[in-house]
């Protein structure tokens, strides 16, 4: 309970602080005049462009660590990430047959990718669905195939694609927070809240589950049930997560092993520590992305990786040394 | 009491009146090229042009003091270039956009994303698209930026002598043989110009046709064993920013070496304007047609 609560208290200042960073800078009085009801510029920006951008990114960055937390446990894999079964290249092929047919046609790129990633989420369930059971390893396996199939779609679609909707896909492909407009935020949040809640409850059953299956069956666990609702409750992250924001790297990977480091491996902490920090470290992410070459925006993916890396390798080693 | 509510009352329906009479003299509404209606105020002050070309085509309209924004592409005419950046066409920072408190912002259909166009209108602010896919679209561009701007004899003429040159030059070559090109729009990998581009309108007007033009797509990939296989009388590259391919740098590639139009150094190099749907391309057109069919234009022809 501490840990959550100094881990929101120390969230919500970054969000103080990202509100004030950006391509334009404002000082304090613009940002309290913005607050009590001056409608200007100061209000436009702060209110209408940075802060659902910023809201976005909390609940993409949270719902990904949640998503690589609970693949990590499914699939029995510390290499597992919200991506590792093909769900965001199914959401990329969608976003892309959206560019290609309807290129004009606002809103409907990230219905397209919800729909790539949820199609994806079943097929691949249906081949790792074996025996009457989900097995982890055919799970995976179907996965990886799964995607680097779709990915073969995809750099053949990239070859008729022109030169715009080309860049279009390639941001999205790096992950891309600046077009919150089209995407319906109370949705995002909805879904996260209830898919985040769903893996919540599974958190004591999964905590039987890391000493192997048959130990979690003698406990009473349902595990077949769990891995069900498990799998459903990332799948949703996932592809809520890619639809909105595109495929951004690493916090699914990263997030949840940062917090393993730190807090341990129960699943009933690790899961809500490994969605504020993954809202932290993207809403940072992105601050940096949108202010450091602005007005050009970096690619929120790269920025990710090139914070995460060094920080887990710090980690790492204090803890193998520990 | 009453009285003083039919004051206020009074007081507030006139104010009410003389905004929208305010209103109803500031604003045009103009169809742009996705069909919307758009309110635009007279005469913008503030414009930020979202393409190279459109900054062009603002200023060769002679308001290039009105624009206040420009993306990072565009370098012309050079004053352009000091105007502030809003960063890319497929990437444009908002926020940086938002602060320059533009009237109007030009867009193109082509260029540039419908979801840029989509948040910049939940902004509130005047969006207006531009489409120029074909040549006729450019000297449409011109009328429809001039009226937008509040210079449409400005852009009506622009457009008659954009129409007028074009038509000029494409009657000088009506008597030549049809040259068959292949135009040279990226290296690697080997991107060339179908049908139903203004590239390949320009070239139809200029007495050429592309070795690619029954391809269904607009920007072909072509591969070097059908390149020497059809063989082109000409090659035309279009140069841009840091892709300026030589003569010796064609040999380099295999099989070109092989093409007749490199033995004979038949290479035709047109600057990137080529590539900009802009005012410059009526140059453009006649450049490649004094290039391709240089007796048409000898003996003191027009």
């Amino acid at each position: 309970m501490i840990v959550c609560g100094t881990l929101l208290g120390l969230l919500l200042l970054l969000v103080l602080v990202a509100l004030f960073v950006g391509a334009v800078p404002f000082t304090l009085s613009d940002v309290t005049n913005a607050i009590f009801g001056q409608k200007g510029l100061a209000s436009i920006i702060l209110f209408e462009l940075r802060l659902p951008r910023i809201v976005l990114a909390l609940f993409v960055g949270a719902s990904l660590a949640m998503a690589g937390a609970c693949f990590q446990a499914l699939l029995r894999n510390a290499l597992a990430d919200p991506y590792v079964l093909g769900i965001s290249s199914g959401a990329a092929l969608g976003v892309m047959l959206a560019l290609i047919w309807l290129p004009h046609t606002s809103g409907v790129q990230a219905v397209f990718g919800l729909f790539g990633a949820l199609a994806t989420t079943g097929i691949v369930y249906m081949l790792g669905f074996r025996h009457g059971r989900l097995m982890s390893h055919s799970l995976l396996l179907a996965g990886v195939i799964s995607a680097s199939f779709l990915s073969a779609v995809i750099v053949f679609l990239m070859t008729a694609m022109n030169s715009r909707d080309l860049r279009s896909i390639t941001y999205w492909l790096m992950g891309d927070l600046s077009y919150y407009t089209g995407v319906p935020i109370g949705l995002v949040i909805a879904a996260v809240l209830a898919a985040g809640a769903l893996a919540w409850l599974q958190a004591p059953s999964l905590n039987a589950m890391l000493m192997g299956e048959q130990e979690a069956l003698a406990m009473g666990v349902d595990v077949a049930r769990v891995k069900l609702l498990t799998y459903l409750a990332a799948s949703t992250l996932t592809a809520v997560a890619v639809a909105a924001a595109g495929s951004i790297g690493f916090i699914g990977l990263l997030v949840p092993h940062l917090v393993r480091l730190v807090f341990g491996n129960d699943y009933r902490i690790l899961l809500p520590t490994s969605a504020l920090a993954g809202a932290a470290v993207l809403v940072l992410a992105d601050t940096l992305a949108r202010s450091i070459a602005a007005p050009t925006e970096l690619p929120v993916g790269a920025v990710t990786a090139v914070l995460g890396a060094p920080l887990f390798i710090y980690l790492l080693r204090r803890s193998s040394e520990a | 009491m009453t009285l003083k509510r039919c004051i206020a009352l009074g007081l507030l329906l006139l104010a009410a009146n003389a905004s929208a009479a305010n209103l109803a003299n500031a604003a045009n509404v103009l169809t742009d090229h996705f069909g919307r209606r758009v309110s635009i105020p007279d005469h913008p002050k503030r414009i930020i042009s979202l393409a190279p070309s459109l900054t062009e085509t603002l200023f060769a309209l002679g308001v290039g003091d009105r624009v206040v924004g420009v993306t990072d592409y565009c370098d012309y005419p050079a004053e352009a270039s000091s105007r502030p950046k809003i960063g890319g066409m497929i990437n444009p920072n908002l926020e940086r956009l938002a602060a320059l408190h533009p009237d109007l912002v030009l867009i193109t259909k082509e260029g540039n994303r419908r979801d840029t166009l989509n948040a910049i209108e939940h902004l509130n602010i005047p969006i207006f698209a531009i489409e120029t896919a074909r040549l006729e679209d450019i000297s449409r561009m011109f009328r429809d930026v001039g009226r937008a701007i509040g210079k449409a004899a400005a852009g009506a003429s622009m457009a008659a002598a954009l129409d007028q040159r074009v038509a000029r030059v494409h009657s000088a070559v009506a008597g030549q043989p049809a040259r068959r090109v292949l135009m040279v729009v990226w290296l690697q990998p080997m991107v060339t110009v179908g049908h139903g581009t203004f590239l390949s309108d320009m070239l139809d007007r200029a007495g050429a046709v592309s070795i690619a033009d029954t391809e269904s797509q607009p920007w072909p990939k072509l591969s070097v064993e059908e390149i020497v296989r059809s063989d082109p009388d000409y090659i035309v590259v279009t140069r841009s920013p840091g892709f300026a391919p030589t003569r010796d740098d064609l040999l380099k590639l295999p099989g070109w070496r092989e093409l007749t139009a490199v033995k004979q150094d038949r290479i035709v190099n047109l600057p990137d304007a080529a590539q900009r749907p802009g005012p410059r391309i009526g140059d453009m057109v006649e450049t490649l047609a004094r290039a391709l069919h240089s007796s048409a234009f000898a003996e003191g022809k027009p």
